[in-house]
């Protein structure tokens, strides 16, 4: 199988309100593309990265995800994100998800360091919820839409 | 729907009320499997994940279940009320110093951390005593355990119940205030409704309050996040008919639904102590800025949580798991689990306003409890999205617009202030009106801000 790359720049996504915090709404032609755009969204909704960015130090982390349905892998996953950046305090710039068996899969996330100083802090996104959480797959396209606890 | 749905609201907050899913998750809370007798949403109740903001639901402890999505992510989210030994007209000329001094010393906003990352041992033994750790560390005075719900310490804590993971998200984070709606809020006592109540509690006009919102943090989200997956795994298992995933659930006896209680246990301790932590921060800024000054807690109290409680049922009592997703405790006097003056005279009923609008302290005064399983409201509750609220004003008028009015405000991020400007909150007035003439809870004091530090 194929692996799906993604970078911060390119992705795109769609705010979405709710009377509490926030959701996101991805389209793109495959589920693994969507899985990668919708945490490249929530990324950039936690933080604004600094311009010099892309000079910065890079490092490779590789996550594992492995989930009992899709809904699951996608909380999963952004779970993984969230960590990412509030305890090892990176951000994944680019991605790469290999798929390897059904809901399982190998993200190679290329990261940098978060700069306090330089990158500006969004939405304190501490959570990712199952409310209202949808993956509809039509006309040969994949919307995930997700709502955030912040 | 398993039991019935029973709503405290006016006409205004009802409408509110139907204006988004607000009451499709009341019923899909009535729908849980095991829910005893009715729910009840808060007159401040809002659309939250799977249960509504301001819902109570009570499951029978043999038969029942427990929901992580009940209790929500911010475990123990809470306020806690402050009583200065200062005058309003002591403090007043000072208050923009006061408020830049509590902003530069309490950690604040997104991704702040605290001023030190706790060591695994000292985080283990945070989570089995909670504000306990505090007092023998040297960061709490007994009479701050005493008028805090529980002691600050709930029993059944389990840390080995709550991930690495969550340890590693709560490290570093107490002491710190978090974002979204999270506060300090600088507050002097506009008008006492019962003199005898207010003075029980020492409070009385003019008096200088502090009130904090804060919780668990990053580790009490980490906790509901985790305990809601292998909550999924346990209705999957059972063929529970669940309405929302986020209302995922395990029956209390289960090894799932023990390991939640024991995790969210740990998770409120964390929340007790880190609003312990902001006290003694505000004590040294208070010492700082003024020389001396005394600070006492006035009250501490949950809204987001699950208690084990006891209740009279017709001829028999009945031991009930209550889930407070965005309520207050609210016992009256003589209930068996107050102690000291709060059994005397009830719990203080501790209810934040938006940034900008009055505060109430309310004492419990429901007799029987069944009603609304001893639960008031926590808040305003909110009247609009985030995205909404951002596109009413911008930061800089609406800093001018509460300052033009006596208010001086410190926000980690413009964004994040605009978003919680008053007209994006309900009429706290109108809600706590609501509760008081429903006989919950009666009016004791109203506070009024004169100084907002937000996260």
């Amino acid at each position: 199988m194929p692996a799906y790359e993604q970078d911060i720049e390119t992705s795109t996504f769609e705010l979405l309100e709710h009377p509490s915090d926030f959701g996101l709404r991805v389209v793109s032609p495959h589920f693994e593309s969507s899985l990668l755009m919708i945490a490249f969204g929530m990324l950039r909704s936690m933080y604004t990265l600094d311009k010099n960015r892309l000079l910065r130090r890079k490092t490779r982390i590789t996550k594992m995800i492995e989930a009992e349905d899709r809904e699951q892998s996608i909380v999963r996953f952004l779970q993984d994100m969230i960590h990412l950046v509030y305890v090892d305090r990176c951000m994944p710039v680019r991605m790469s998800l290999q798929p390897i068996a059904k809901h399982k899969y190998e993200c190679l996330c290329t990261c940098i360091e978060l700069s306090e100083d330089d990158d500006i802090p969004g939405a304190e996104i501490k959570a990712v919820t199952y409310h209202q959480l949808s993956i509809i797959t039509e006309k040969g396209q994949c919307s995930i839409t997700v709502f955030f606890d912040i | 729907m398993n039991v019935d749905a029973h709503i405290y609201a006016d006409g205004v907050l009802i409408r509110q009320m139907q204006g988004d899913k607000t009451l499709d998750q009341l019923i899909h809370t009535a729908s849980l499997p095991g829910v005893f007798s009715h729910v009840v949403l808060m007159p401040d109740g809002h659309q939250g994940y799977g249960f509504p903001i301001g819902g109570v639901a009570a499951f029978d402890i043999d038969h029942g279940v427990v929901s992580a999505g009940g209790v929500g992510f911010d475990i123990n989210c809470g306020v806690r009320v402050l009583r200065l030994d200062k005058k309003l007209q002591e403090v007043l000329p000072r208050i923009q110093e006061f408020v830049l001094a509590l902003f530069q010393a309490i950690p604040c906003g997104a991704g702040r951390s605290g001023k030190s990352k706790l060591t695994k041992s000292d985080l283990r033994s945070l989570l089995s005593n909670g504000a306990k750790w505090c007092l023998e560390k040297g960061y709490a005075l007994e009479e701050d355990l005493d008028s805090t719900e529980e002691s600050g310490s709930l029993k059944g804590a389990d840390p080995d119940a709550v991930s690495d993971r969550a340890m590693e998200r709560g490290r570093d984070q107490l002491g710190t205030l978090g974002s979204g709606n999270h506060f300090v809020e600088i507050q002097y006592i506009e008008k006492i409704y019962d003199e005898s109540l207010a003075q029980t509690n020492g409070l009385t006009v003019n008096d200088v309050i502090v009130m904090i919102h804060s919780g668990s943090r990053g580790l009490g989200h980490q906790v509901c996040s985790d305990h809601l997956d292998s909550m999924q795994s346990v209705v999957r298992r059972l063929g529970l008919d669940i309405p929302d995933r986020q209302l995922a659930c395990a029956p209390i006896r289960s090894p799932e639904g023990q390991s939640y209680l024991a995790a969210m246990r740990a998770a409120a301790n964390f929340a007790f102590a880190n609003r312990q932590m902001i006290t003694e921060t505000i004590r040294s800024s208070l010492r700082s800025l003024f020389g001396e000054g005394k600070c006492t807690v006035v009250y501490d109290v949950a809204h987001n949580i699950a208690k084990e409680e006891t209740y009279t049922f017709g001829r028999g009592t009945v031991k009930l798991l209550v889930h407070r997703k965005g309520a207050t405790r609210a016992f009256p006097a003589k209930h068996p689990d107050l102690k000291d003056k709060f059994h005397a005279y009830g719990q203080p009923v501790l209810i934040p306003g938006s940034m900008g609008t009055s505060s109430y302290i309310l004492v419990g005064s429901d007799i029987s409890g069944m009603r609304t399983f001893f639960s008031a409201c926590h808040g305003a509750g909110r009247a609009k999205s985030r995205t909404a609220a951002g596109k009413d004003m911008n930061a800089f008028d609406l800093i001018e617009s509460l300052r033009s009015r006596g208010i001086y405000v410190q926000g980690a991020s413009k964004s994040g202030l605009v978003e919680e400007h008053p007209l994006a909150y309900k009429d706290v007035d109108a809600v706590v009106d609501v509760i008081e003439v429903a006989g919950i809870a009666r009016k004791v004091a109203r506070l009024k801000p004169i100084g907002v530090i937000k996260g």
